[in-house]
């Protein structure tokens, strides 16, 4: 008998905490809630857009109503941040294709215009640059005396080569393999692609790339209105959020839709050769299989697709 | 013998072929490289830079003697080593075509058949694709650029020209001066 | 109900102390805001407030979270000789090795989440409604064996407490077989989170197999280190009753772990500088300075110079009988192997970079307050968890003595309309 009253008095005492305790929570919550609808606080989101961003889903298991909708918030996100009207799609890959690079190293002059042009399509924060241009002693392929910094009079050096690196989009990656929540991924084309809005930004996956190929965004990318490249897709070029890692993609808004990626397009010495490795007659096959072609640091078994060669 | 002979001059006198397309049948009539992709050459007549020579040449009021030109002409030729002159390449006769080595005439818009007389390898890359530029798309129809786009057949060798600047570090992080050794391991006495 | 008990006489526990204890509270609140307000700015502007960058992407965090998963691995060794050798002496004081690990492992976390650039999307990684990417990624292994690891020391701890706490004698063939399974667990969180960097063959300076043991005998001595220094303390501040034998244990282990680690570095050394190539440039960073970049040379040979004198201390049998020469030996050896196995590891696998660049990094102010900061949190939850521990073990809360004067005293609350408890407890206090 006195125990039982004794549970009973106990379980009053729990109720009367519970009530007490949800009723506090529900105030705050409306009031947190019609704040932020009022002030339109977290730098002018919409309450509705910061939930939706918050619960976005993973790019390969969103349905196609989820992506449009998220294609749709994405471009109201950039408006909002950066005052530029964007177009972001979804460039599916094509069938048939698997994209392959070379690059002839008797004809780069070290002149850096596929840095800029890289830049410039790929909306790049100030201090990224997918591609590293690394000038070399010719006779040489130690790395370590390679010099990414040279800022010369005219290019090229008498007695260097110019060896420019970006993301391989290797067959075998091992940052794909690094991620801890599957963000980065290859594409049937062969493409490796980061899903922006599903990276945590652990940099694993930047500790794990041999090539230094991979980035980080320390802080939101400053990019002016009047330079954003409109035409942008979900898993390539569009402004990218603060703390998420990206990479060169091949241009995927561009190569998807049967163009030239656009560090191609800049290089004024034709150096560079694009195209579709299965096509037993694209220009790429021709190199790979008449020319001396060569990868780097093919020893570590990653299967980059993207060749050297050399004329000389 | 003298079927042969009529061959060719009834080649010629055809009116000139407009850029080449694929499987390019040389100006005589063989085949270069028939089983390269098919492309187009852009052309270069087109372009505002390009004038008909006829403009100021009658036919055939060339001087065909070895000199140096005075006037409106590329006075010096770095090619070839000094074992070329204009008319060399440029036909003296009808100065609207190249010539072959062979007295042959070439469009303007072909004068890729030219230097392949000399740069056969890299004119083989070039058909092929490993060597020049393409300006389509990888999956349009191949559109590249003829050989003097990019080599002035004059003065071919690419001129060295300023760089775009190094490379940015991280925002908020400064470029660090790190003393390279000058030099790198190639072997020197 | 006696859970309810349990929790409330254990905070009632936690906010009564001596004055010593309050400032102690005090002092490491006010390091927790410091670094809670760097945080702050971190999370505003992103990981760029820090000295992180492209090229040395992971840095100051990551050093301290991998010595902090050492540490937590390394509280196993008290368990291993109270249960499988069954030492009593030991037994006493396992439940502070328990609270080692738990507090290293949360301290290690937290060390992640601080490093991590988008700490909103955690959940990412949770299977189902996530997507772990389980087992290829190392990381998504990390995360698994250090929550199971907490889960099972508080587990095991609260298992313990809850039933001394009830005047019980905690069932052996209940906890023995998650007794046993720490020991092996533990024994792998290291190991993951050695795989973690030796997994990546583009970095030759972690990408080699003595990287796993290395950590494993490094932990060995850091943990040990550290909880002879901590028995000592409870034993001095709090009276708690702590036999020498279970310190001359800890020492003896530590010795010979020591002795190992210095062999593995060794070992390292000859591997590196034999013949050197292009893979030995990350080593050659580190010791000697590359190109002219040495900013951590200065660091390694002092964290060797304090093992090796550690060692020697610890070796000669009448030294480490010395309680304060043992306990220099400790200091000098968690912040010998803090050093080796932080920044001495983690930073050179970056330089140079894979394309052969040299780009060095150094912590900045930010990341040194936030790393107090979490250094903080760690000695907190400490304090508090042994606090309420010790005051179980010894006896001091119990759950019969309280309960007819503390249900009173809830029927007297029921009647007023808040959540402050006006009328005290237990009448006449």
């Amino acid at each position: 008998m006195a125990n039982k009253q004794q549970t009973e008095k106990m379980s009053e005492a729990i109720d009367h905490y519970r009530r007490t305790f949800l009723k506090r929570l529900g105030i705050t919550s409306a009031a947190a809630v019609s704040a932020t609808s009022a002030h339109g606080a977290w730098g002018g989101k919409t309450l509705g857009d910061t939930f939706a961003d918050f619960f976005q889903q993973h790019y390969q298991r969103m349905t196609p109503e989820e992506l449009r909708q998220t294609l749709r918030r994405i471009e109201r996100k950039v408006q909002r941040q950066y005052g530029a009207s964007i177009n972001c799609t979804e460039t599916p890959p094509l069938d048939g294709v698997v994209f392959g690079y070379a690059l002839n190293i008797s004809k780069c002059k070290g002149y850096r215009d596929c840095v800029e042009a890289c830049a410039t399509e790929n909306n790049l924060a100030a201090d990224i640059r997918y591609i590293h241009v690394l000038e070399l002693d010719k006779g040489s392929r130690n790395l370590e005396l390679a010099d990414r910094y040279y800022d010369h009079e005219t290019v090229p050096v008498q007695g260097k080569y110019y060896l420019p690196v970006q993301c391989m989009q290797c067959d075998n990656p091992p940052c794909v393999k690094a991620c801890p929540v599957g963000a980065t991924w290859k594409e049937p084309d062969g493409i490796v692609v980061v899903d922006y809005d599903w990276c945590i930004g652990c940099r694993y996956c930047m500790s794990a790339c041999p090539y230094s190929a991979r980035f980080f965004n320390w802080t939101r990318p400053d990019l002016p209105a009047d330079r954003i490249n409109p035409n942008t897709n979900f898993l390539g070029n569009r402004p990218r959020p603060v703390g998420v890692v990206e990479k060169c993609h091949f241009c995927t808004q561009r190569t998807r839709k049967g163009q030239q990626p656009a560090c191609q397009e800049a290089c004024p010495t034709g150096a560079r050769i694009f195209g579709n490795l299965l096509d037993p007659n694209s220009e790429i096959r021709y190199v790979l299989e008449n020319k001396a072609v060569f990868r780097l640091k093919e020893d570590l078994g990653t299967e980059p697709k993207f060749w050297y060669f050399s004329d000389r | 013998m003298l079927l042969r002979w009529l061959s060719i001059i009834v080649v010629i006198a055809t009116p000139g072929i407009i850029a080449a397309e694929e499987a390019d049948a040389g100006p005589t009539g063989y085949q270069v490289y028939p089983e390269a992709p098919r492309f187009t050459v852009q052309s270069r007549k087109n372009t505002s830079k390009f004038q008909d020579c006829s403009r100021c040449h009658e036919e055939g009021d060339t001087d065909p003697e070895i000199r140096r030109l005075r006037t409106r002409h590329t006075r010096e030729i770095d090619h070839g080593g000094n074992r070329f002159w204009c008319l060399t390449c440029h036909d003296g006769e009808k100065m609207d075509f190249l010539r072959t080595s062979r007295n042959e005439k070439v469009e303007f818009d072909r004068s890729y058949l030219i230097c392949g007389s000399c740069h056969a390898d890299r004119q083989r890359d070039w058909f092929f694709g490993g060597h020049g530029k393409r300006v389509s798309g990888w999956q349009d129809e191949r559109i590249i650029l003829a050989c003097t786009e990019c080599h002035d057949p004059h003065a071919p060798a690419t001129k060295p020209r300023k760089p775009q600047p190094a490379p940015p570090v991280r925002v908020g992080l400064e470029r660090q001066e790190i003393h390279r050794p000058a030099t790198s391991h190639v072997w020197k006495p | 109900m006696a859970l309810l008990l349990f929790f409330r006489d254990v905070l009632k526990e936690l906010w009564r102390g001596p004055f010593i204890y309050w400032l102690w509270i005090i002092f490491l609140w006010t390091i927790i805001a410091v670094g809670g307000w760097s945080y702050i700015g971190q999370l505003k502007n992103g990981l760029v407030v820090t000295n992180m960058s492209n090229q040395v992407s992971w840095g100051f965090y990551i050093s301290n979270f991998t010595f902090l998963v050492g540490v937590a691995a390394a509280a196993v060794m008290l368990v291993i000789p109270a249960y499988i050798f069954d030492r009593k002496d030991i037994r006493d004081v396992v439940l502070l090795g328990d609270t080692m690990a738990v507090t290293a492992v949360l301290m290690a976390m937290l060390f992640v989440i601080v490093d991590i650039g988008r700490p909103d999307r955690i959940w990412h990684m949770i299977p189902l409604i996530g997507q772990m990417n389980f087992p290829a990624s190392l990381l998504a292994w990390d995360v698994i064996v250090l929550s199971g690891y907490l889960l099972l020391n508080l587990g095991i701890s609260f298992y313990l407490l809850f039933s001394h706490y009830q005047g019980r004698e905690a069932k052996l063939k209940v906890y023995l077989p998650f007794i046993i399974l720490a020991i092996f667990w533990a024994i792998s969180i290291h190991t993951v989170t050695a795989f973690l960097y030796s997994a990546n063959a583009g970095r030759p300076f972690w990408h080699n197999a003595l990287l796993a043991p290395r950590f494993i005998a490094s932990a060995f001595c850091s943990g040990p280190a550290l909880a002879i220094i901590i028995l000592q303390l409870v034993r001095r501040l709090v009276g708690y009753p702590v036999r020498q034998s279970a310190i001359d244990t800890l020492a003896i282990t530590m010795t010979v772990a020591l002795q190992i680690t210095l062999f593995f570095v060794l070992a390292e050394l000859f591997t590196d500088f034999y013949f050197e190539h292009a893979h030995s440039a990350s080593a050659r960073y580190l010791f000697f300075g590359l190109h002219g970049a040495a900013a951590l040379t200065p660091w390694i040979w002092t964290a060797l110079a304090l093992l090796v004198i550690a060692v020697t201390i610890l070796m000669i049998h009448p030294l480490r009988q010395k309680t304060l020469l043992l306990n220099i030996a400790c200091v000098l050896t968690v912040v010998g192997v803090w050093i080796e196995k932080g920044m001495g590891l983690v930073i050179p696998g970056y330089i140079p970079t894979p394309l052969g660049e040299i780009f060095e990094y150094l912590p900045n102010a930010t990341e040194v307050r936030i790393s107090l900061g979490i250094w903080a949190i760690g000695l907190l939850t400490f304090t508090l968890l042994a606090k309420a521990g010790m005051a179980i073990e010894r006896g001091k809360l119990r759950f019969r003595d309280d309960i007819e004067e503390q249900l009173a005293g809830i029927g007297n609350e029921v009647e007023e309309d808040s959540l402050a408890t006006t009328a005290p407890l237990r009448s006449g206090e």
